[in-house]
């Protein structure tokens, strides 16, 4: 019986080596994205999308003190959440996206129609479409398919027992894999460890830290050294699909009381 | 605020409000096709309603208009929606599945079986017109009673579509999303079928209902501005505001309830068609507007954070 797998991302030692996104690029067979220099320090893909399923994001904070004070970086390797609660999963028209034995969300790309609804439903701007954009790419069979794409936290290599290839690539172990109680438990140690050492730790992703109850607890979390923003992450992700059933009960009260009106304005008096 | 020195947002400053100011979010990538679907989709919802009352109420001279009105913008839509896919070929997969909490899979669903029922009852309608006598007038009315729980939802579930999602302008106003796009879905198919009418006594109730949809336009439109405070900016005073204040709302609306409230004094035909045209304007820019303005909401990282915000 498998349990629910996931990943816990450590910033506190990222180095900012991008290993991460070589080593998803190499095994998940994504083309380059192109280069483009961003000037936004050493970060030239700047998001996750179809092709770039790790992203590590180089923000550089200048320290308080004045010319001359140290700059506060902070590295973070970003990547799909695999919400307890998914957005994308619940928009998902076709159940191409599915959850998986390993509590993972993976999209299944031989039911996917490109329809494209997941998009706007991801709370951090993950899942893309992959149209054409940029040059066209070179490996068989990868890219500008019209299909939805994201990170699958490696379904096919855990399903032979491997662990995912980001997390097997990562030399400082600030992305480790495991399951997901595992994680906690360690996050919750790490995190007192480094609040010991007067930083401004938390657990982001944590139902009980975090404040993720719109999407519940992160598959994939975070400890994290500086307020979410400042890793272009939301404070309190919401879950679009709770506002499914009010939005319709509003809309067709609209929709019966306007019908009604009108047919009282426009009926009862044709000979 | 921690401007630079010339009061530009330095990159420093990106930074400390958000990551260089990159979107937090991905757009929907819904441009012309989706706004044509949009579009198309409130009229057949709007025709069929109509036709399904005139129908179970006798009015045969509505109910015809109505019908063919209806049928007419059904039937591009599926094509629209279908060019729309990143995968065409797979358009039937949506019914695969029913999911109730993904207004998308409704709608797929919606729109399937409106067009069986709304088809049998303007089929019926036509073969009515066709022979010059009523064709099965029991399965007329029993077409005309499957079809209003589809017509109905066709109206106005495009607008909660856009709200059961993350995009800041539309999820932040979810309740009054849905019935502006009621009312502009009624008030466009009201203009379409006067375009059409003949008779000087329908002309007169037909500008008597687009007067009430447009009052009640106007008011969730309102309302839902009010609601959104300043994550209605893109509409308001971003790029589509350009669309939104001269088109959508003085074109689209006020000058029609104008033209409307005016005709009914003097008894004017081409203050009334012009009503009609300019509301049929008004309809498709409200849609054009809204969509176009999430992909600018998307972009701005401060209106995310500040829809995520925690309370």
């Amino acid at each position: 019986m498998a349990t629910s797998k996931g990943f816990l991302t450590d910033t506190s030692l990222c180095i900012g080596c991008k290993a991460c996104e070589v080593a998803c690029k190499q095994w998940n067979q994504l083309p380059m994205d192109g280069v483009e220099w961003l000037g936004t320090s050493y970060d030239n893909t700047h998001s996750l999308g179809a092709t770039t399923w790790r992203h590590v994001t180089f923000a550089e904070l200048p320290g308080s003190g004045g010319a001359g004070a140290q700059t506060n970086w902070l590295m973070m390797s970003d990547v799909c959440k695999h919400c307890t609660h998914a957005g994308c999963l619940e928009a998902c028209p076709t159940g191409a996206i599915m959850r998986t034995e390993f509590d993972t969300v993976v999209i299944q790309q031989d039911v996917c129609n490109g329809c494209g609804y997941c998009v706007p439903s991801c709370p951090f701007g993950v899942v893309e479409l992959d149209v054409a954009h940029g040059p066209a790419p070179t490996l068989a069979g990868a890219g500008h398919d019209g299909k939805a794409h994201k990170c699958t936290l490696c379904y096919d290599r855990l399903q032979d027992g491997l662990e995912p290839a980001c997390a097997k690539a990562c030399p400082t172990d600030s992305i480790i894999f495991g399951d997901q109680d595992d994680l906690w438990a360690h996050a919750e140690k790490r995190v007192a460890e480094l609040q010991g050492k007067g930083l401004n730790a938390y657990h982001y992703g944590d139902e009980q830290v975090g404040g993720t109850e719109g999407v519940g607890r992160l598959g994939a979390s975070f400890i994290l050294l500086d307020e979410p923003h400042k890793y272009n992450l939301p404070e309190h992700p919401i879950l679009p699909q709770d506002h499914t059933f009010p939005g319709l009960a509003t809309m067709a009260a609209a929709a019966v009381g306007l019908a009604g009106a009108i047919a009282w304005a426009l009926m009862g008096s044709e000979e | 605020m921690n401007e630079g020195r010339d009061g530009v947002l330095t990159t420093t400053d990106e930074v400390r409000s958000s990551y260089y100011g990159f979107p937090v979010i991905k757009a929907a990538h819904w441009g012309w096709l989706v706004v044509l679907y949009f579009f198309f989709g409130g009229i057949a919802g709007g025709g069929l309603t109509i036709g399904a009352l005139a129908t179970l109420r006798g009015e045969r001279r509505l109910a015809r208009l109505a019908h063919y009105i209806g049928m007419a913008a059904l039937l591009p839509s599926p094509i629209l929606l279908i060019l729309d896919l990143g995968r065409p070929e797979r358009f039937l997969h949506m019914l695969r599945i029913l999911k109730v909490r993904s207004p998308l899979s409704l709608g797929s669903w919606a729109l399937t079986l409106l067009g069986l029922f709304g088809g049998g009852a303007a089929g019926l309608q036509l073969l009515s017109d066709l022979t010059g006598k009523p064709v099965l007038p029991a399965a007329q009315k029993a077409f005309a009673v499957l079809t209003l729980p589809f017509s109905l939802f066709l109206t106005g579930y495009t607008g909660v579509l856009l709200a059961v999602t993350n995009i800041p302008l539309w999820a932040r106003n979810y309740l009054l999303l849905g019935p502006p796009f009621v009312a502009s879905a009624f008030s466009t198919t009201l203009a379409a079928i006067s375009l059409f009418s003949e008779k000087h006594e329908d002309a007169e109730r037909l500008a008597r209902a687009e007067v009430m949809c447009a009052v009640a336009e106007l008011s969730f439109l309102t309302a839902g501005l009010v609601r959104l405070g300043r994550l209605g900016r893109p509409l308001t005073s971003g790029s589509w505001a350009a669309v939104f204040w001269p088109v959508t709302v003085l074109a689209g609306l006020l000058a029609p309830l104008g033209l409307n409230l005016a005709a009914a004094g003097s008894g004017s035909v081409t203050m009334r068609r012009a009503s009609a045209v300019l509301t049929l304007l008004g309809g498709f820019s409200l849609r054009t507007v809204m969509i176009f303005a999430g992909r600018e909401s998307a972009r701005r990282p401060e209106d995310y954070f500040e829809y995520t915000r925690k309370r």
